[in-house]
């Protein structure tokens, strides 16, 4: 067998072990089985039924929503803001401080969230919605400062320099020429924090208190018992995620899904 | 209203200087090129005008009016870098009309203004266009008319012309000078193109380490250089070093060579500058060997070696063949194309006494 062919081969086995499961959650999720079973007996939406006629599961599907449009719209802004900053300031620690701000992507999760479990204890928070909406920020920021960042940095600081001299303002800087520019970025970057939030299930575990996010739910309903309205949720996660990811190739145009995040 | 003054400035990044003790002018109307090699601070000096680099000590004024401190929206100055950077999301109307929509003019005037502008850089009829689907020229103009069509009292351009191919390049220069000449616009350009320099400006500063090495027209430090830096860094010189003498520069290798001691001591020390197109092959004087010939088209450069083993180059007449290596060739120049560097030798810049350091066009 020539290289060519075998790393074909192997390119397409990691694609199916990587794929298969899913494939067969989302089958699954249509099943008409009162138990997990594959291949299913029959299809229905009884799975469906189930999640969207139980309270508790619309609860958390709302305040996870709500929790992902709250704390992605804040990490994009504290992000950018400090993506702006590391890219384009002079001053020393720079690097230091970026380092600082990405930590969170890069530590495991469950160190932050024992970490934040203990600072969030101290200052009275924890539990409540604004020590919850605080944790997701911290965890979806880094993606916004890495994402504007590398805009930031692939955008020629001359043009902002020369918009100065033509006569703008630093705000009619920002709204008429480098908003507009870093559009895409910010709009990928919404998107990545959206879902990384939407996702989030240590953190959310030890810090949420009584608020469940439909992830915790699904971990909680897990440990009790295996129900195939699982494989429903299942399915609308990865609904959420895979349109993240199609509207980000959307934004990102010919630079490939993950262009904003590799530069041009 | 234009005039620019440089009063004592000086920029520092921690240890490192810059730009050292800057005292200089540009009159209203006058274009004047900084013209050195990178690292020589020229860009420095450029982005302290602009606004974009706020000096360690000293003050700048434009029409009198101190700007040192002022931010660049309040110095009214058009910029030009060599990257031109246009904003890539606006069409070239949109940012011709960029300068005037920040300050709020009426939108009647903004479409006059900047169609005049477009006219005057010859780019009517691509108002529509994204930057992106013009060429490094068109560009250029663009980011040209630009910088002028809110009339600003000087103009900054940042080597301009850097991006252009050179056939494009002295199209642009011509252009840009009538335009220039045409408004009377102060005009300061920033290069390390000795062509740009001495064929666009009024006057030239030749910038070195951050210090200023010679001011004056373009003919005169070509011809009358102040120092070696400029006579090596200003097109090609021959430079030999020896002791005056009554007829000329005596050589450590005992040939006398043609010049004027210009009222100096005889016996003192002395730098001669010979530029290769005055060389006259032929005449008396000091002889040379052949090395090889450099054909550039217009003309060509022979590159030739003395006895004493001095390298220099020559300019032959046109249409001359070149000899075989190694063939002796007679030559000299007149004594008043001989210039003694005024300083004597220079000592931050040392060199073997007779061997000319070439710098090439």
């Amino acid at each position: 067998m020539r290289a060519g062919s075998f790393a074909a081969a192997v390119a397409l086995a990691g694609l199916a072990f990587l794929l298969v499961p899913i494939v067969i959650t989302i089958v699954m999720s249509f099943s008409s089985a009162s138990s997990l079973q594959f291949p299913p007996p029959g299809f229905s939406l009884r799975w469906y039924e189930s999640f969207f006629g139980n309270p508790r599961w619309v609860e958390a599907l709302v305040t996870s929503a709500l929790l992902a449009l709250v704390s992605s719209v804040i990490a994009l802004v504290l992000g950018s803001l400090a993506a702006y900053g590391v890219a384009r300031g002079r001053f020393p620690g720079r690097g230091l401080l970026e380092a600082n701000f990405i930590a969170p992507m890069i530590l495991p999760a469950i160190v932050i969230a024992v970490a934040l479990y203990l600072f969030l204890a101290k200052v009275g928070l924890l539990g409540s919605a604004l020590g919850l909406v605080l944790a997701h920020v911290i965890l979806s920021a880094p993606f916004v400062i890495m994402v504007v960042g590398v805009a930031i940095r692939g955008f020629d600081q001359r043009i902002e320099q020369i918009a100065f001299t033509l006569g703008a303002s630093r705000r009619q800087m920002v709204l008429r020429v480098l908003l507009p520019n870093l559009l895409p970025s910010l709009a990928s970057a919404y998107i990545l924090a959206f879902v990384s939030s939407f996702d989030e299930v240590i953190v959310t575990l030890f810090v949420a208190g009584t608020y469940e996010t439909v992830p915790k739910r699904m971990f909680n309903e897990l440990v009790l018992e295996v129900n195939p309205t699982i494989t429903a949720i299942a399915t609308i996660m990865i609904g959420v995620s895979l349109l993240a990811t199609l509207l980000i190739a959307l934004i990102s145009g010919r630079r490939g899904v993950m262009g904003s995040m590799m530069g041009k | 209203m234009g005039e620019i003054a440089f009063e004592g400035i000086e920029k520092r990044y921690g240890p490192m200087v810059a730009v050292r003790s800057l005292t200089a002018s540009v009159a209203q109307g006058e274009f004047l090129t900084i013209l050195g090699p990178s690292g020589s601070g020229k860009t420095t000096i450029l982005s302290m005008v602009a606004g974009l680099t706020a000096p360690t000590a000293g003050r700048i004024r434009i029409g009198g009016r101190n700007v040192t401190h002022l931010p660049p929206q309040e110095r009214r100055i058009g910029l030009v870098f060599q990257s031109y950077a246009l904003f890539p999301h606006l069409t070239v109307e949109k940012n011709v009309a960029f300068p005037l929509a920040v300050r709020g003019t009426p939108r009647g005037e903004i479409a006059r203004r900047v169609e005049a502008a477009l006219a005057r850089v010859r780019l009517g009829g691509f108002g529509a266009r994204k930057p992106a689907q013009l060429s490094g020229g068109q560009q250029q103009r663009v980011a040209l008319a630009r910088a002028l069509v809110f009339e600003p009292d000087i103009l900054l351009l940042d080597e301009p012309l850097g991006a252009l191919d050179r056939k494009l390049r002295e199209e642009v220069q011509v252009e840009l000078k009538s335009l220039q000449r045409d408004l009377g616009i102060t005009t300061l350009l920033v290069t390390h193109d000795q062509e740009e320099a001495l064929s666009l400006s009024d006057r030239l500063l030749v910038l070195d380490q951050g210090a200023v090495q010679q001011v004056g027209a373009p003919h005169m430090v070509y011809r009358r250089p102040a120092n070696r830096f400029v006579a090596d860094f200003l097109g090609l010189a021959n430079m030999f070093e020896g002791r005056l003498e009554a007829g000329g520069l005596r050589l450590p290798g005992g040939a006398l060579l043609p010049c004027r001691a210009d009222g100096r001591a005889e016996g003192s020390p002395a730098t001669l500058v010979v530029r290769p197109e005055h060389i006259r092959l032929g005449s008396s004087g000091l002889s040379a060997r052949f090395r090889q010939a450099v054909y550039l088209g217009h003309l060509q450069r022979w590159h030739l070696e003395t006895a004493e083993g001095a390298r220099l180059v020559a300019t032959p007449p046109p249409g001359a063949t070149a000899p075989a290596p190694g063939t002796p060739l007679p030559l000299g120049w007149a004594a008043e194309d001989g210039w003694l560097l005024p300083d004597g030798t220079d000592a931050a810049r040392p060199a073997l006494a007779g061997t000319p350091s070439l710098q090439p066009a």
